[in-house]
């Protein structure tokens, strides 16, 4: 810790920050383009000054490029800072088009926040501004507005230091320098989507939010990306009550979370723009019996009738259940306390091959689609807890030695291809647990429509091992519900008496002996924001 | 009369380019006695401190102290840059030490590399420069095959390569981070300092990078002495200085003077007074970016305190007289077109800030001004001066303030009511 | 697409040893792609860009920057006159203003022949000899419009 004086007041900070994250560390805003702590420190917007004293000599300093220091004393608001810090925002402004109500940054720009809070001036600009490139499709999920640009190099240094490859380019000289792409060549990596994020104002925007609602009318949750193994921090950004646009579209982008130990600053284009499925129109919205709509209680009694008639005509082995790992550690949970310790059922498996083969890049993704592998296995429903693997039930299945099959999260597409029939024809009933319509849907004898990450709390656990948990954004489509909130009611059909209120609660029983799991703060993510993101920088 | 040859006395010997018309007047001499003599590197650096030699490039900074900063324990390569990117408007002087006597700066490059352990000089000279480069190389070739430069020099053990490396066109190159960026196959863009080159330069590795004619001075220091050197000068500022006068003078050219002379001694003694007999109206005294001077401000020492103290500075030592003729708003408009021009576009006052004025100024000059321009422009050039990475914010910002601060009725008088 | 003559693409890799890193040589090759093509277009920087190994960014970030990179072809001969302040105090706008009028043309065009372009350029260092300019690689300075004229007639 070191201890300095800003704005008069004497604080401690940690060691090795900036002083523009010492002032932030405790609560002073020092406005800033260029500057953000994941990449290099260009020093160039010039935004950040602020008045430094060390010794007794005061000089006017960039606060992104000073280390604080022992005894410095910082002032952020004396005449000649805010002359300053106003100089560079009235420079900036002067071939900036001012477009903000077609802007979908406004309201999250910085050029903008900042004007309210530094500017408030009379325009002195009495020459023409540049006109440079709009609307230019810097790649292909990113836009690019040139007059907008500010030049602080934010996603040149992106696509340099954290991509590793340069995709962009700030060409020319002086005031009528550009940033844009080579000729030719796109902003295609697959990381691109960060550079919206880091973008301090309008310039580049994401083709996916172009358009769609004002910033202001979106709520926020923390939650986890779902769609590899590595658990990315994110926030999904939602519309509760603006569905005038683009019906069915509730989850409006997602952004990432800081975690400075899984994705620091970013996330991939794979998980950014891959949410289409939360509001898709295959989704499952009620639950069926024999091929038709059904209510709950009645497709569940059915479900507890045939796994009571079977286990007692062919014994607890002749029933399997086959578990993707891409349900929560509380779906887990459930399933193996119905499945595994009151219905006694030998043969659980989640080690189901992914239809999709990811290969791991150098930054996040991991070459594993199951967002939650980990977690199974910590839990007991992992390849190496004994018995046979999914494909050896499969062929179990195929060999009439299995009656009654409970298959949730897959479509089993990588195990049978397309021939659904050499399982369904050897099975007497088939339950599916699903949030997708898939090959198995149709064919099921009882369907159960399952909510998705997005609808729901719980908790993932990433490929290290790290329990993170995701919240709730929307409500479960249709009559959708959590897979362990399914679980949890068949066994009341199946006469147990288990009284778990919520997520938490199914959360605490499953991190019971286990440090990992019981160190987590349910209460600590909670919340709803403004659609504002906190983590921009 | 001030005139003091030092670095250019063999200015008009035409075969002073030639290796042994340039031996025969002394050149290498220092070289080969540090050499044969194995004088002791930091004795070399303690003569320079001593001799008071300051950069010539325009900062003004002492070259010897510059050398003591890199770190002899450095295990990376260290490098010499030559600063030859002459750009300054109204700076003529180094093309005249390239041109005119190589072999006085290649020795004075192979002392400064021998004192700070240095084996790679590289020669950023600006692109423009195709007659210089040619004379340089030729004379770093004819060093070389006379084991003067090059591997073992003189069968010492020492080597040193020199390389030429040129430009293409950058005024901000000429600032010193922005070379090395330059150096490295990059925009010139200035750094970010600290890290200082004389820690972090060329190749992330410890490089001195000092002006051709701070270079050239080198050897006489040698030659006589680091306190003989000083001696003629003034206590800080040792040796002499070669001043470009340009412009509206009788003789304009390169004159070497002693630290200390008057600027007015050297406007009208050495350079003969106003061409035609013509009144003074103003002279910028330091290369474009020092602030103008009336004529009644011009009985001013000649070295870097008292310029700084006369509200100007000393700069390049690029002198631009001009006469009652000519109009300030035309040379202002001059000027500015020049930064917006070369602004490199990396801060954002100097970028944006250059150009507005630049805009201006052309307002102005096409009878569009209004009265609230010229304070308009005065807080642009305060909003500008010393907030940005490199001094090229306030080599705009300076001048700005002191054209409009003391012409400010020859603006106004072109303005409409 | 273009490509380097064998001589010219050995003198780049020559210079690309030069340097204690390759892409220092960016300058001149550059300056090497100019002579070769006459000009930097897209192509000029992408077969620098693969020669040299770098992105074509990084070359076209450098390509831009440096004023003596052309993008557009220039005439046979290339008039590079000072506009700055000394020049102009001894009269390098009548020297613009004559070349504008023998040819035709204004700053940053060439003739219809191709034989000649004129370019406005900053302080050349030679300020106590102008106005001055630059025809190609040779320094002509104390110009006059009759002294810009002999310098033409000797253009062939």
């Amino acid at each position: 810790m070191l201890e300095l004086t800003i704005n008069d007041r004497v604080v401690q900070v940690p060691d090795g920050l900036n002083v523009l994250q010492a002032a932030k560390h405790v609560g002073v805003e020092i406005p800033h383009f260029c500057y953000h702590p994941g990449l290099s420190v260009a020093g160039s917007c010039r935004m950040c000054q602020v008045e430094i004293e060390q010794g007794g000599r005061k000089r006017i300093d960039l606060s992104c490029s000073n280390a604080a220091v022992d005894g410095m004393i910082v002032r952020t608001n004396t005449p000649a800072v805010v002359k300053a810090v106003k100089g560079v925002l009235e420079f900036l402004l002067m071939n900036h088009p001012i477009d903000c109500p077609i802007c979908d940054d406004a309201g999250e720009c910085k050029l903008q926040n900042y004007y309210m809070l530094h500017g408030l001036y009379d325009s002195r600009l009495n020459v023409e501004k540049w006109h440079k490139p709009k609307v230019h499709p810097v790649g292909p999920t990113v836009v690019l507005d040139c007059e907008r640009c500010v030049l602080c190099s934010r996603c040149v240094r992106f696509c340099d230091e954290i991509w590793g490859e340069r995709q962009l380019g700030i060409f020319g000289h002086g005031s009528n320098e550009k940033l844009i792409n080579y000729p030719g060549r796109e902003l295609d990596n697959p990381y691109s989507g960060n550079v919206v994020d880091l973008c301090p104002v309008g310039a580049l925007l994401d083709k996916d939010f172009r358009f769609q609602r004002r910033v202001w009318y979106l709520k926020s949750v923390k939650s986890i990306c779902p769609l590899c193994s590595r658990g990315c921090n994110i926030y999904l950004h939602y519309d509760v009550d603006h569905d005038y646009q683009r019906p069915g579209r509730r989850i409006q982008r997602i952004k990432p979370r800081v975690n400075p130990d899984v994705n620091r600053w970013w996330i991939c284009d794979r998980g950014r723009y891959g949410y289409s499925f939360i509001d898709a129109a295959t989704r499952t919205k009620t639950p069926r019996l024999l091929g038709k709509d059904a209510d709950w209680n009645y497709a569940l009694q059915k479900a507890a009738e045939l796994i009571t008639t079977t286990q007692k005509q062919h014994g607890p082995g002749s029933i399997s259940a086959l578990i993707a790992p891409t349900a929560s550690n509380e779906d887990a949970f459930m399933a193996l306390r119905l499945f595994r310790e009151r219905l006694n059922i030998p043969q659980i498996s989640s080690d189901i091959p992914s239809s999709e083969k990811l290969t791991a890049d150098q930054l996040l993704l991991t070459d594993d689609p199951y967002s939650n592998r980990r977690g199974f296995q910590d839990l007991g429903l992992g390849p190496a807890d004994g018995g046979m693997n999914a494909e050896e039930i499969i062929n179990a299945v195929k060999a009439g030695q299995i009656k009654g099959l409970i298959v949730v999260g897959t479509d089993l597409e990588s195990l049978v291809g397309k021939q659904v029939e050499s399982i369904t024809g050897k099975l007497d009933w088939l339950i599916v647990g699903a949030s997708q319509e898939n090959q198995l849907w149709n064919r099921a004898t009882v369907g159960l429509p399952l909510a998705v990450y997005a609808e729901y709390p719980g908790t993932f656990t990433n490929v290290k091992g790290m329990v993170q948990k995701f919240e709730k954004a929307v409500e479960p489509l249709g009559q959708a519900l959590p897979q362990w909130q399914v679980w949890h009611k068949l066994a009341g059909h199946l006469g147990a008496d288990w009284r778990f209120d919520d997520a938490r609660a199914v959360f605490k029983a499953l991190s019971a002996g286990k440090p990992d799991y019981e160190s987590l703060n349910w209460h600590a993510t909670f919340g709803v924001d403004k659609g504002c993101y906190p983590d921009n920088w | 009369m001030p005139e003091y040859k030092l670095v250019s006395k063999n200015f008009d010997y035409p075969d002073q380019p030639e290796l042994q018309a340039a031996v025969s007047r002394g050149a290498y001499e220092q070289w080969k006695r540090v050499l044969s003599e194995q004088i002791p590197p930091d004795k070399i650096t303690e003569e320079v401190k001593t001799a008071k030699l300051r950069g010539q490039g325009g900062a003004g900074f002492p070259a010897g102290v510059k050398w003591g900063f890199v770190p002899k324990a450095s295990r990376k390569p260290k490098y010499l840059c030559v600063n030859a990117d002459e750009g300054e408007p109204g700076t003529f002087k180094d093309r005249k030490l390239l041109e005119r006597d190589p072999h006085q700066m290649l020795e004075g490059i192979a002392i400064a590399c021998y004192a700070v352990d240095i084996h790679t000089a590289f020669i950023y000279m600006r692109g423009e420069f195709y007659e210089p480069q040619r004379i340089v190389q030729q004379a770093i070739d004819d060093a070389v095959a006379a084991g003067l430069l090059g591997k073992n020099i003189l069968d010492s053990g020492f080597d040193l390569n020199v390389i030429i490396h040129m430009g293409a066109g950058a005024y901000i190159c000429g600032e010193e981070t922005a070379l090395l960026n330059s150096l490295e196959g990059w925009k010139g863009w200035p750094r970010l300092k600290p890290p200082f080159p004389a820690v972090v330069g060329a190749f992330r590795s410890p490089t001195v990078i000092n002006n051709v004619e701070t270079l050239s001075g080198v050897p006489h220091i040698l030659r006589m002495g680091g306190e003989a050197f000083q001696k003629i000068g003034t206590e800080k500022d040792g040796g002499t200085k070669l001043f470009a006068v340009s412009g509206h003078v009788e003789k304009p050219g390169v004159y070497e003077l002693t630290m200390g002379s008057s600027l007015k001694e050297l406007i009208y003694d050495v350079c003969g007074g106003i061409k035609g007999g013509k009144k003074l109206k103003a002279v910028i005294p330091g290369g474009s970016s020092a602030p103008v001077l009336k004529p009644e401000e011009i009985d001013v020492p000649l070295e870097f305190e008292s310029m700084a103290a006369a509200g100007t500075m000393l700069g390049s030592g690029a002198v631009i007289v001009m006469d009652e003729t000519v109009s300030i708003p035309q040379i202002f408009m001059i000027m500015a077109r020049f930064y917006a021009h070369e602004s490199c576009g990396q801060c954002t006052q100097c970028r944006e800030g250059c150009t507005w004025i630049y805009k201006i100024s052309q307002k102005i000059l096409a009878g569009q001004g209004k009265p609230s321009d010229i304070d308009l422009m005065l807080d642009l050039a305060d909003n500008m001066n010393g907030k940005t990475v490199c001094p090229l914010g306030a080599a705009m910002a300076m001048p700005t303030i002191a054209f409009l601060n003391k012409f400010r009725g020859e603006f106004e008088g072109m303005m409409k009511n | 697409m273009r490509s380097f003559s064998e001589s010219t693409r050995q003198q780049a890799l020559a210079y690309l040893e030069l340097y204690p890193k390759k892409e220092a040589a960016l300058l001149p090759v550059l300056h090497l792609a100019q002579k070769e093509f006459g000009f930097i277009d897209d192509d000029a920087e992408v077969a620098v860009a693969e020669l040299m190994g770098i992105s074509p960014i990084s070359v076209r970030e450098v390509s831009n920057f440096y004023f003596m990179y052309h993008h557009h072809p220039i005439g046979k001969y290339h008039f590079q006159v000072c506009h700055n302040i000394s020049c102009s105090i001894m009269g390098a706008e009548t020297i613009l203003g004559h070349l504008k009028k023998r040819w035709g043309i204004g700053n940053g065009e060439r003739t219809a022949d191709g034989r000649f372009s004129i370019e406005r350029v900053e302080c050349l260092a030679c300020c106590d000899r102008g106005p001055a300019l630059l025809v190609n690689q040779t320094l002509h300075t104390d110009l006059t419009p009759e002294k810009i004229d002999e310098i033409i007639e000797t253009l062939r």
